[in-house]
Formats: C-alpha cells, sequence, structure tokens
C-alpha cells in the first residue's frame, strides 16, 4: 500500500504541474505581448556628483519619466573613474530594463580604449541621447590667429586641456591632425583656470562645451571663438564659422560634441527598451525639461534608439582611427 | 564686487542664513571652550553633513564656526587656566591670575572685545586685498605657483615646531596619498591595487575626520577623566564683565598691534594663531613700559593675546579663497567644503563666486558678534563643559564622526578608511609626526604635480622656466632663507663637538 500510495502522489504531482503548465500555456497564448515591465522602481545611474549638468539633466528627466511609466525613476551617483565606474555597473546589470545610465560620449569610448575595462558600448542596449553640448575651439582676443591657417604656420601651438585621457584631448589630437596643425597640450585646467591660463599666455588654445561659464566668457571682450565642431553655425555664438565652412567636414555634426548618451544593460529585451525609449522620448518632448536643461547650458537633440546606436558606431569608429596618435601623444608626455 | 557685497548682506535676513550661522557659532563656541577640540574637529563633524545643502548656507556654517573657536578658547583659558585652543595659551599668562584675584568677568570682557575687534580689523584688510586678488592671480605662473606650493610646504613644517625631518616626512607622505587613483592628467591609475575604491583616490572627508576627530578621541579616551580638572571658577559679577569689555580701549595701542600681528602672521600658510599669539604677546611685552606686569594678571596681556589669535582668520583665508593653498588645519577643512560643494578656489570663485566669498566674510564677522555676546553672557557657566567626563563626550563625537563619514557616499569603506586614518594619526601622534604637515601635503600634492607637469609643457620640456620668471625667483629665494635660517639655528643650537686634540 505504501508504495501504491507514493506513486499516487507523485502521480498527482505530475497531473498539478502538467495543468498548471497547461494553463500559462493557454494564458501566453490569449494574452497581449505587453510585457510585464516595469515591476518596481528605475534606476537611473549618473558616473558624476549631484550637482553637475549630467546630473542635473538627469533628474529632470528622470522625474517626468516617472509620470509616464508609473513607478519612480530614481538617480543614483555612482562616482568614480571620470564616470567609468558607472559604464561598469550598467554593464553588468540584470538585462530587465530597471537600470539605465547616462555616460558622456565618445569620452568613455576614448577612455575604455586607453585603459580597458572590457566593455563594449555596440553592446549596450542604447535608450537614446538625453543632452548634447556642442565642442568650440577659442583663444584670447588679443592673439592675432583666427583661422586653421594661421595656425599651420605657428610652431608647437599649446592647447589647455584637463588632461590626457579626456575627450578635449582626442578631439585636440584629431583636429591637429586633419588640419595639420603641430601642437602641444597642457595639462590640468578647469573650469575658469582655463581662461585664466589663455589670458596669462600658458597656452594659446583652449577648447569645450561652449556652455555655461564658458559661454559666457566667450561672449565677452576677452575671448574670440576661432571655430564650432558642428554643421550649423551655434545660435549663442554666431559669429563663428563651423568646421564645414572651414572646409573640414569630417570634424562636423555631433560626433565631436559631448553627448550625454542613456543605456540600459546588454541583452535588455526589445519590448522593454520600447518602453523606456518611448517614457523617455515623451519626456525630451516636454516643453519644462527642455527648459530645465537649456538652463544648464546644455541642448536637446532626440535620437531614437536606433539612431544613437548609430552615433556610437560612428563614435567608436574615429576613436577607433585616431587612437593611436592619442596614445603617441600621451606617452610622448 | 561691492554689488556682491550688498547680495551678501541682504541675504543675511535670510532665515535660513541666520539659522547657519547660530548653528556655527554655537558649535564653534562650544568646542572652542572644550580644550583640545576647537574648530578643525568642529569643522570636520559638521563637514558631510552639508552635503546636499546650499553652498551659501555651508559657507555661513564654516564661517561662524572659523570666527568663534578661538575667542569659545579664551573663556577655559581664564577660568581654568587650560587654553581651549593652542592659540589661546598665552590668554592664560595673565587671564587665569586675573580669575585668581576674584577679576574672571572683567578677564572675560576684555578677552572677548578684543577678540571681535581683532577679527573684525583683519576681515576689513581681508575685503581691501580681495579686488587685488584676481591681479595677484594673473601674475601667477604654474612655476610660481609651483614654488608657493614648496614654500608653504615647507613653513607649515617649520610651523609644526616638532622634528623637521618627521615633518617633512610627513608631508612627503601625504603628497604620495595624493598621488593614489586615477590621474586625470597622465590618464593612469596609480596606487589602485586593483581597487575600485581607491579609483577616485582617497576621499578627504574620511581621512580628515579619522585623522583630527577620531585620533584625538583615542587620545582622550586612553587619558580617561575630564579634559579639565580645575572647577574653582571665580567670575566676579556681570558688571565687572562689562567693565572688562569697555576697558579694552584703554588698551589701544596692543590692541592694534595684537590685530595687525595676527593678521599678517596668518597670512603665511603653516604660520596660524599660536605664532600670532605668542608673537603678539611678546612683542606687547617688550614695547610696553611696565613688561614687569605681564605674566600677573595684567588686562593688557589678555588683549595682546586675544586680539591676536582671533585677527589671523582675516589674514589666513585671503591664500585660501586666492590660491587654494590652506595656511592650517581649518582652511584644510574648507578647502574639503570647497570640493564637497564643486568650488574651485581661484579664479572661479574670485569672479564668478563672490557670493561665497561674501558668505564667508560676513559670515566671520556676525558669528564674532553673536560670539561676544554668547560670552559675555554665559562665559562662566560655558566652562563648566570641559568638566563633564571624557567617557560621555566621546561616544558623541565617535558616532557623530561615523554618521558624517557615511553620509557623504554612502559607502562603508569611507567609514573604514576613517578608523584606519584614525589608527594611523594616533600612531604618527605617539612617534612624533606633525598630522596636520601630512594633511597639507595631501591636499596640495596635487596641485604642485599639476604645476610641476604645467610648467614644463608649457617650456616644452625645459626646466629654466622654474628659474627664470622674476616671481619664482623671488619665492625661491624665501624657500633658501627659510632652510637656511633653520640650519643656523639648529647649528646654534647644537654646535659641532670640537675635535680632541691628539
Amino acid at each position: 500500500m505504501a508504495r501504491i500510495g507514493r506513486i499516487g502522489r507523485f502521480g498527482r504531482l505530475m497531473l498539478l504541474a502538467g495543468a498548471l503548465a497547461a494553463i500559462a500555456a493557454f494564458g501566453a497564448a490569449c494574452g497581449d505581448d505587453e510585457p510585464d515591465f516595469p515591476t518596481r522602481d528605475v534606476e537611473w545611474f549618473v558616473g558624476f556628483a549631484a550637482g553637475g549638468g549630467f546630473d542635473t539633466a538627469s533628474r529632470i528627466i528622470a522625474d517626468k519619466m516617472s509620470d509616464d511609466l508609473g513607478v519612480n525613476v530614481v538617480v543614483r551617483n555612482i562616482e568614480g573613474g571620470g564616470g567609468r565606474r558607472a559604464v561598469q555597473e550598467i554593464a553588468r546589470s540584470d538585462p530587465d530594463g530597471h537600470a539605465i545610465s547616462i555616460m558622456n560620449m565618445p569620452n568613455q569610448i576614448t577612455a575604455e580604449r586607453l585603459d580597458p575595462e572590457d566593455v563594449d558600448f555596440n553592446e549596450l542596449s542604447w535608450v537614446g541621447r538625453a543632452v548634447i553640448q556642442t565642442y568650440g575651439l577659442y583663444t584670447a582676443s588679443a592673439n592675432d590667429f583666427n583661422t586653421p591657417e594661421d595656425l599651420q604656420g605657428m610652431p608647437d601651438v599649446r592647447f589647455c586641456l584637463s588632461g590626457l585621457a579626456g575627450h578635449s584631448f582626442l578631439v585636440a589630437s584629431v583636429t591637429t591632425e586633419v588640419m595639420n596643425i603641430a601642437w602641444n597640450p597642457v595639462t590640468g585646467y578647469r573650469g575658469q583656470e582655463t581662461q585664466a591660463g589663455l589670458l596669462r599666455g600658458d597656452c594659446e588654445l583652449a577648447l569645450g562645451p561652449i556652455a555655461g561659464t564658458t559661454l559666457t566668457a566667450v561672449q565677452g571682450p576677452d575671448f574670440k571663438v576661432l571655430w564650432m565642431y558642428s554643421s550649423e553655425r551655434f545660435g549663442p555664438v554666431p559669429d563663428a564659422p563651423t568646421v564645414d565652412e572651414l572646409g573640414f567636414p569630417e570634424l562636423g555634426g555631433s560626433k565631436f560634441a559631448n553627448n550625454g548618451l542613456v543605456a540600459a544593460a546588454p541583452g535588455t529585451p526589445d519590448d522593454i527598451l520600447a518602453i523606456l525609449s518611448d517614457a523617455f522620448d515623451a519626456a525630451l518632448q516636454d516643453p519644462d525639461v527642455i527648459a530645465g536643461i537649456n538652463n544648464a547650458g546644455m541642448g536637446v537633440e532626440t535620437l531614437t534608439p536606433d539612431e544613437t546606436a548609430e552615433v556610437v558606431e560612428g563614435m567608436d569608429g574615429i576613436v577607433s582611427e585616431y587612437i593611436d596618435t592619442v596614445r603617441q601623444k600621451s606617452q610622448a608626455q | 564686487m561691492f554689488e556682491a557685497f550688498l547680495d551678501g548682506l541682504a541675504g543675511m535676513g535670510n532665515p535660513a542664513v541666520i539659522g547657519a550661522i547660530v548653528l556655527g557659532t554655537v558649535l564653534g563656541v562650544l568646542f572652542g571652550v572644550i580644550p583640545g577640540l576647537g574648530s578643525v574637529i568642529a569643522m570636520t563633524l559638521i563637514l558631510p553633513f552639508t552635503f546636499g545643502w546650499d553652498p551659501i548656507i555651508a559657507m555661513y556654517v564654516f564661517a561662524g564656526i572659523i570666527g568663534t573657536a578661538s575667542t569659545g578658547g579664551g573663556v577655559p583659558a581664564i577660568l581654568l587656566n587650560t587654553p581651549g585652543t593652542i592659540a589661546n595659551v598665552c590668554t592664560t599668562f595673565d587671564g587665569f591670575p586675573m580669575t585668581r584675584r576674584g577679576e574672571g568677568g572683567r578677564a572675560i570682557g576684555l578677552a572677548a572685545t578684543a577678540s571681535a575687534l581683532g577679527t573684525l580689523f583683519s576681515i576689513i584688510v581681508l575685503a581691501a586685498l580681495l579686488p587685488l586678488a584676481e591681479v595677484m592671480l594673473r601674475a601667477f605662473t604654474p612655476p610660481d605657483f609651483f614654488w608657493l606650493i614648496i614654500l608653504g610646504l615647507i613653513a607649515v613644517t617649520f610651523a609644526s615646531r616638532q622634528n623637521m625631518a618627521k615633518g617633512l616626512a610627513a608631508g612627503g607622505v601625504g603628497i604620495l596619498i595624493a598621488l593614489i587613483g586615477f590621474s586625470p592628467v597622465f590618464g593612469v591609475r596609480r596606487y589602485t591595487l586593483g581597487s575600485e575604491y581607491l579609483w577616485d583616490g582617497i576621499e578627504i572627508v574620511p581621512l580628515v575626520i579619522g585623522f583630527f576627530a577620531l585620533s584625538e578621541l583615542i587620545v582622550y579616551t586612553s587619558r580617561g577623566g575630564s579634559i579639565a580638572r580645575d572647577a574653582n571658577v571665580n567670575l566676579g559679577g556681570f558688571r565687572q564683565i562689562m567693565r572688562g569689555a569697555v576697558e579694552v580701549f584703554q588698551y589701544k595701542a596692543i590692541l592694534l598691534r595684537g590685530s595687525v600681528i595676527g593678521t599678517v602672521i596668518g597670512a603665511i600658510p603653516g604660520a596660524g594663531g599660536a605664532v600670532a599669539n605668542f608673537l603678539s604677546y611678546s612683542t606687547a611685552k617688550q614695547a610696553s613700559k611696565t613688561p614687569e606686569l605681564f605674566g600677573t594678571g595684567y588686562p593688557g596681556g589678555v588683549v595682546a593675546s586675544e586680539s591676536s589669535n582671533d585677527a589671523k582668520d582675516g589674514g589666513i583665508l585671503l591664500p585660501t579663497l586666492t590660491f587654494g593653498i590652506p595656511g592650517n588645519g581649518e582652511m584644510v577643512i574648507l578647502m574639503g567644503a570647497f570640493v564637497l560643494h564643486g568650488i574651485q578656489p581661484g579664479r572661479d570663485l574670485l569672479v564668478n563666486r563672490l557670493d561665497i566669498v561674501w558668505a564667508i566674510i560676513l559670515g566671520v564677522i556676525a558669528a564674532q558678534v553673536l560670539t561676544t555676546i554668547i560670552i559675555l553672557g554665559g562665559g562662566a557657566w560655558l566652562a563648566r563643559i570641559s568638566l563633564v567626563p571624557v567617557k560621555y563626550i566621546a561616544p558623541f563625537v565617535a558616532i557623530l564622526s561615523f554618521i558624517g563619514v557615511y553620509a557623504v557616499r554612502s559607502n562603508i569603506w569611507d567609514v573604514a578608511l576613517a578608523v584606519f586614518a584614525a589608527l594611523v594619526g594616533f600612531s604618527m601622534r605617539r612617534a612624533g609626526f606633525p598630522l596636520i604637515t601630512m594633511v597639507i601635503g595631501f591636499v596640495l600634492g596635487q596641485l604642485a604635480e599639476e604645476k610641476f607637469t604645467q610648467s614644463l609643457q608649457i617650456s616644452g620640456g625645459g626646466y629654466s622656466i622654474f628659474f627664470t620668471r622674476p616671481v619664482s625667483i623671488v619665492l625661491l629665494l624665501g624657500i633658501v632663507f627659510m632652510l637656511g635660517w633653520s640650519m643656523y639655528k639648529a647649528a646654534k643650537k647644537n654646535p659641532a663637538p670640537q675635535r680632541a686634540e691628539p
């Protein structure tokens, strides 16, 4: 009896499991295709300190996305390594869409190439572009050079830069190679110190996003913008020519801008990515969100997930093309 | 400049600003009154809690502490013969004899008013010099900056009045600690041992809390008992206090001399309140027609001491705000606060964040006025705080320290770092290595490296850039003079043994 009883219990368990499987299969066949997302709060990683430009933009967008997604989109600052810790965190997150991260691109690609940490940016699931800051090259007004030709005739033009691993260093390396300008970096200049360096004559040129205090400075009498890294004239500095106008379209577009791109973990399902992307896009259509980002010195030019992935691929190509130049110049210092 | 001043003045009506000044003042007075704690520990403990605050409000709190601790420190010096801070030592020479004569209240009145007037003098000097700060910044190129940092480090080492070799060694270790982490200049990681925690280097908040607050607690706890042991407080009544407050003006020359000495000495990195205190007292004694009265309960001695130790506040802020070079522990913590709130000393601060500069200046003045009122009204009561047993104070300070360290980044490793820094700090104290030199080395290390690299990049690799600019040459001569003077003094103190005749 005992033996028959055990078989009976096993049989009943099998029957129950079969019934549950059938119900689940029926449910799946009859239900719609909407994924069960989000099931909890979504975390938005920022690789920089609270209060900075990317952090401010992230909080503005996340707040609006919360309304759309019906859960909180919580900004979490994961500082470290110039934003690289947040990149690593998103690269190893579960691909369920409950974590996304903003990252400064193509700066992160350059950093990864110079000091590899096994992050493949083409594998990340891109949501879109949050912000963009257009780069420009500027100098002290007292200097009498204005065009690439003027600079070509000078021995070793000095650029005031933050360091040898940043985006500005890459842009300076590419610019001088494409324009055939002899140059040297002078590093350790951030914020206002860059402008002080130009005025003191520590260096002849500086480049960076023309936004915030830099925009205020170049609109004043002490500095002038030689060109903008864009294909269209930059509204706040309308007199500055674009690199396209100067005959260097390969430096134009937005590939040398400082892009705040947002990604989810690699392998995030398309349907979940679509929900995130729709909420993200809707937030960036909101006039209050746009005004908030503009007030923080950044612009809004939205991209779809596919367009974002293409932009990243393009950045990856450019960085790959010039990384040896960057490395050589860096090692020469 | 003037507009920012008026904005700052108008902002002082804001209840949050008033609250910040009151908080800073109360903390400064309390930590100043408790001997050994002082302003550095007060600022260290409150630093992490200001994270996320409006930077202006945070600066008013710090200004409140800077402006008050040494004033508060005068109270136990007068009433208990125990200086609250090292800059109050000379106050005991005449303050305590006055207390024994039953004139403690008179001495407190003298000290509080002299402190307030000294602070006011130095802050006016600072405000007058600020418009010239940008010109100074333009004149200082990277090689000049490099020599200024080296001069500052050497000055701090000398001022520590401990073994010079140990001071320089501690400063060197501080510079090495500053090199830990990812170098944005070179794009490489240094001494990170593969740890993600060390990627961004050593955080200043856990380091200074461990070094200053927690290691001090270990010292106190191992000693036991209460901080001050003498409870015989003789104040002599409110009328006496007010008599002292008015009497200050009978010692105008001493007051002015003390204020000038405090301001000038304060501006020299490393010199600080203690040096100003001794120099002012000894100068007043030398210039006096009745030097024999000094040390016997002479009111002029209290004025000389207390006017100078508070007048250093204006002077010491000048190199910190203008060049980002902190001259003492208070300024190191203020630099930490700048980092925490994304404020860059130098041109950025002087051009774009004048509101911060004025918040500090106005905060120091307001706090000084408030402190004077608090001390004139309740000095004797405050002095009794030093009689509270250490076993009650220590856990309170320790818990505040750990909460504060964790609050900044919610990283438990920061707490571990603070504990490690406390143990290292305690060992260094025992071995006679000056902590302040190490922390200033840590703060200035990265800046020194940056300016050194910049100089070579500007010159295209030529070292002559360090020796050809006029400002660099002046600074270099200052360094040579300082080293030469110290060697001369050492040789005079320990003459070489004469060779024995064969």
